[in-house]
């Protein structure tokens, strides 16, 4: 963790080193009337490359090119080092007037907001998921969840025999059947609030009052079932989050790197 | 399930494979995922629970121990597993997904720039061309018809409209948009100059030869950046981009600009020698009715200021006070000299100058009255007259016009080819004479029969009167001279006599003429500058000395010249001064005296008695720089470099920028510069 905090330092370090000689080279060569976006624009490239890189390292995970920390925050570093560099590049131009570079200015500002997102999603998430108290592969959540399905249902029917009494079935049926069905409360955990906590209290405590000791027992099973159903529903959300994002990521990446290139090439043939 | 504590053990747990592009489709719907999983063509995988493997003649169960491990029954005796399920239908990954969406935003792009790519150049014309994937944006206002025409963005990008060859090509190769801007757009100086400036160590370049810029090659588009905009400046500049050339770095107008010239602004000496400091002091009081004055604004027209304040004209200004003195100084071009003898052959002139019907009638008439004695020629008419001959005409006949030995025999030949042939016999004398000459404006106006009616009076020894008064000016005779009188001012014949005589003495010694003929034209120029002069032009227009550029020095010194009008400043190429919005501050007129304060001790007439224009004793104080710091400062009034200096050394363009008036007429800004 500490050798991972000092390469965070030492890739802030590197950005605002590298912004400071862009933005100076740029600085000058327009002292000299000279045209500063060509540097620019090709150190913007250079960063896009970069950046699209950390998606290749991710699909080479067989090869050592070092741990996929530094990959994610040398990756978060350059964006931001991007977006000081593009407004560089564009002389402080937030819109600009032509279709196809409002295009490309559009791409570029929702990959930077994607990405800034994924940033915070990345340093608040994994925190909240600790705090949970439970680990567990996302892609397990449906496996898991049926097992936890199961295991209320075989309750339930433990204590038909047992009770002799249909009033858990019922319940089951009726109210509890919905919530193990699958993933419930998905912006509530997302945004941190209890709904679904407060949704296990209300009803079960409600349902306390119809069932007899022997019942109560298999209750408080169901309970703590649902409990744990619970908890999985909220690694399921965020998550999902941390994945979900990368789905307008990427694909807004890829298309700002073909408008990049198709950039590139008007301005060889138009301009330089 | 979760809560077991070995759960991801090898015999409860199956190996997660996150980048396999789909998952089952019952674990997508949150139900129980079979344990084999789809297959990696998206079809189900888990319609049997193992793949049964033969082992010698016997068949077993495969399935791993994290679905239970094998079976109780065992495959069948086909080798198939007993345990079947009706297939799921498996979907796509999330990183399966991401790639999907990747090639759809993919085609999107490709398509959109695809669909607004057009090579042809007469496609996305006008306010459409920003539409065109190869357009970063609207052209200025200046600019924005260049795609409507014919060439449309080929004007300025010679591989527009070509093809994918010419842009591969293009693509390895520099371009030079810059080069065509020149196609419209002129400079006093090489385009690719800085400040379109000379740098040569001669007299007269704008700039040092060994300027640390004397070899800088500049590009139109260093600076000029188009598609910002209809309403974009396309011609930005910093003072710090002007301080990273010059060697004296000004960090503002107010704290370090070099001092004004101690004449500021006036380095050269008006084209009109129009003493301020006499003329308010003197002529006015003198001249104008008691309580009346004359102010600034009431000769320089506020309504035309710009750099400066031109004054109006002659006929506005000064016509009431100084046209008489303009129509009373007559030039003589031929005359009745002083002679001891009469050069004429009597039986020549009598030839030449017959006498016509009327003259018959005249001498019938007189004879017949008795006073026909009268008639007799005056036997000392040409010792009579005490005159030489003019310079004019001693300058056309190559003699010394106070030598009558030396002028005899040239007026003897001279008359008789006057009676004879008119204008051309003194025309066909100047036009060879050296010079810069405008021969037929000198003689504009100058009839024939006038001067043959004069010389043959004169040949047979009597005055010749005009045969009519001449009024409004022009050539007429006088009884023993022909003299040209000025119409009034800015007379041509006048001008053009002034703009020969200026300088034909310096070109008789060029052409090596003959001593006497170099002294007549000196001669000729003294008399046109003396107060007597025709028209007495000099007086107030300035005679200055013509130089090849660089400074004043005599060998660079090629002629002289009339300023016949008022010259704008011109010595400061790369300075701009508004006066508009000075003089109509506090009202207009009211801030001249800020500015232009006279010096009174100044002795500004006598500069106009030489002809160095760099020379000369200003009227006014020079204008301070604290005068001006007193609102263009910092917190107040804008003092940046390009206020008042431009870049370019005479902007203008090759051709007539007619199209531009109606894109001018929708938008008036962003088009500062070039």
């Amino acid at each position: 963790m500490r050798s991972l905090h000092r390469a965070l330092i030492i890739f802030w370090l590197a950005a605002i080193a590298g912004f400071i000689l862009v933005a100076w080279n740029a600085w000058q060569t327009w002292l000299h009337n000279g045209e500063p976006a060509i540097v620019t624009g090709y150190t913007l490239a250079g960063i896009f490359v970069f950046l699209t890189l950390f998606n290749m390292r991710k699909r080479l995970s067989m090869i050592p090119l070092g741990r996929g920390a530094y990959w994610t925050a040398a990756h978060g570093v350059a964006g931001i080092f991007a977006i000081a560099v593009f407004f560089v590049h564009t002389n402080g131009v937030f819109w600009p007037d032509g279709a196809y570079e409002q295009l490309f200015a559009a791409l570029f500002y929702l990959v930077s907001l994607s990405g800034i997102l994924g940033y915070w999603l990345q340093r608040i998430m994994p925190k909240r998921l600790t705090d949970n108290g439970m680990e567990i592969i996302w892609e397990r959540i449906p496996n898991e969840l049926s097992d936890i399905r199961d295991k209320a249902e075989s309750i339930v029917e433990e204590a038909a025999d047992k009770a002799a009494s249909d009033t858990l079935a019922q319940y089951y049926i009726e109210t509890l059947a919905w919530f193990f069905r699958r993933p419930r409360f998905m912006f509530s955990h997302f945004f941190g609030a209890q709904s679904g906590r407060a949704w296990i209290r209300r009803e079960f405590t409600a349902m306390r009052r119809y069932v007899d000791e022997t019942e109560e027992t298999y209750l408080r099973q169901l309970e703590d079932l649902a409990q744990i159903k619970n908890r999985i529903d909220f690694a399921y959300a965020v998550n999902g989050f941390l994945k979900i994002w990368l789905l307008f990521h990427v694909p807004l990446a890829v298309g700002i790197f073909l408008v990049m290139i198709w950039h590139i090439i008007l301005v060889h043939v138009y301009l330089l | 399930m979760i809560t077991d504590s070995d759960r991801f053990s090898y015999q409860k747990s199956a190996y997660e494979r996150p980048t396999f592009p789909y998952v089952c489709g019952r674990a997508c719907a949150f139900g129980k995922p079979c344990s084999r999983g789809p297959n990696f063509d998206g079809s189900c995988g888990g319609t049997t629970e193992c793949r049964p493997f033969r082992n010698g003649d016997r068949w077993e169960c495969r399935r791993p121990p994290s679905a239970g491990g094998p079976c109780k029954d065992g495959p069948l005796p086909d080798g198939s597993c007993c345990q079947s399920h009706p297939p799921c239908k498996p979907r796509p990954s999330l990183r399966r997904r991401r790639q999907q969406i990747s090639w759809l935003v993919a085609t999107f792009v490709i398509a959109i720039i695809g669909a607004f790519l057009h090579f042809s150049p007469d496609s996305f014309v006008g306010e459409k061309a920003v539409l065109s994937s190869i357009s970063p944006g609207t052209l200025s206002g200046a600019h924005s018809n260049f795609a409507l025409e014919e060439k449309g963005c080929a004007a300025c990008h010679e591989n527009h409209g070509k093809g994918v060859v010419a842009w591969a090509n293009a693509f390895v190769t520099n371009q030079s948009v810059g080069e065509s801007c020149v196609d419209c757009h002129s400079f006093g100086g090489s385009p690719t100059s800085p400040h379109n400036a000379t740098f040569t160590a001669a007299a007269g370049a704008t700039f040092a030869a060994d300027s640390p810029s004397a070899n800088v090659k500049t590009d139109c588009v260093m600076c000029h950046t188009e598609h910002k905009g209809q309403e974009a400046n396309i011609a930005p500049m910093r003072d710090a981009q002007c301080n990273s050339c010059h060697v004296q770095s000004i960090k503002s107008f107010g704290k370090d600009h070099p001092a004004f010239g101690d004449r500021f602004p006036h380095d050269m000496r008006p084209a009109i020698a129009f003493d301020h400091t006499s003329h308010f002091s003197k002529h006015f009081p003198e001249k104008l009715p008691a309580g009346e004055t004359r102010g600034c604004v009431d000769c320089h027209q506020i309504e035309k200021a710009g750099l400066t304040v031109p004054p109006g004209s002659f006929d506005q200004n000064c016509a009431s006070c100084h046209l008489s003195g303009i129509v009373d100084r007559r030039l003589a071009i031929i005359n009745v000299p002083y002679m001891e003898e009469d050069p004429f052959d009597p039986d020549a002139v009598a030839e030449l100058c017959a006498p016509t019907p009327e003259e018959v009638e005249l001498l019938r008439e007189a004879a017949e009255s008795g006073e026909l004695e009268e008639l007799e020629p005056d036997e000392y008419f040409y010792e009579d007259n005490g005159d030489n001959v003019p310079a004019a005409l001693a300058l056309t006949l190559g003699v010394a016009n106070d030598d009558p030995d030396g002028y005899l025999d040239a007026i003897g030949a001279l008359y008789p080819e006057l009676a004879e042939s008119g204008v051309d016999a003194i025309f066909d004398r100047i036009d060879a004479l050296p010079g810069d000459h405008r021969t037929g404006m000198m003689l504009a106006g100058l009839d024939g029969e006038l001067l043959r009616q004069a010389a043959c009076a004169w040949m047979q020894k009597i005055e010749h009167e005009s045969p009519s008064e001449v009024r409004g000016g022009g050539w007429s005779s006088n009884g023993l001279a022909v003299t040209y009188q000025p119409s009034g001012h800015a007379d041509p014949v006048a001008r053009a006599w002034f703009d020969f005589a200026m300088n034909a003495e310096q070109a008789a010694k060029a052409a090596e003429a003959d001593d006497v003929v170099i002294e007549q034209a000196a001669a000729l120029s003294d008399l046109l500058t003396s107060e007597f002069g025709l028209g007495n032009c000099t007086k107030c227009h300035a005679v200055t000395q013509v130089t090849d550029g660089g400074s004043e020095a005599a060998e660079n010194i090629t002629g002289l010249k009339v300023e016949w009008g008022y010259q704008s400043v011109t010595d400061r190429p790369y300075v701009e001064y508004d006066h508009r919005p000075h003089v109509n501050l506090l009202g207009p007129g009211t801030l001249c005296t800020t500015c232009h304060k006279q010096d009174l001790q100044a002795e500004f007439a006598a500069s106009y008695k030489q002809h160095d224009a760099t020379k000369f004793a200003p009227g006014f104080l020079p204008v301070s720089q604290e005068t001006c710091t007193q609102c263009h400062t910092a917190g107040k009034v804008r003092q940046d470099c390009q206020l008042c200096h431009e870049y370019h050394l005479e902007p203008g363009f090759n051709r007539t920028m007619g199209f531009q008036h109606q894109a001018q007429g929708k938008s008036e800004t962003g088009r500062e510069g070039g």
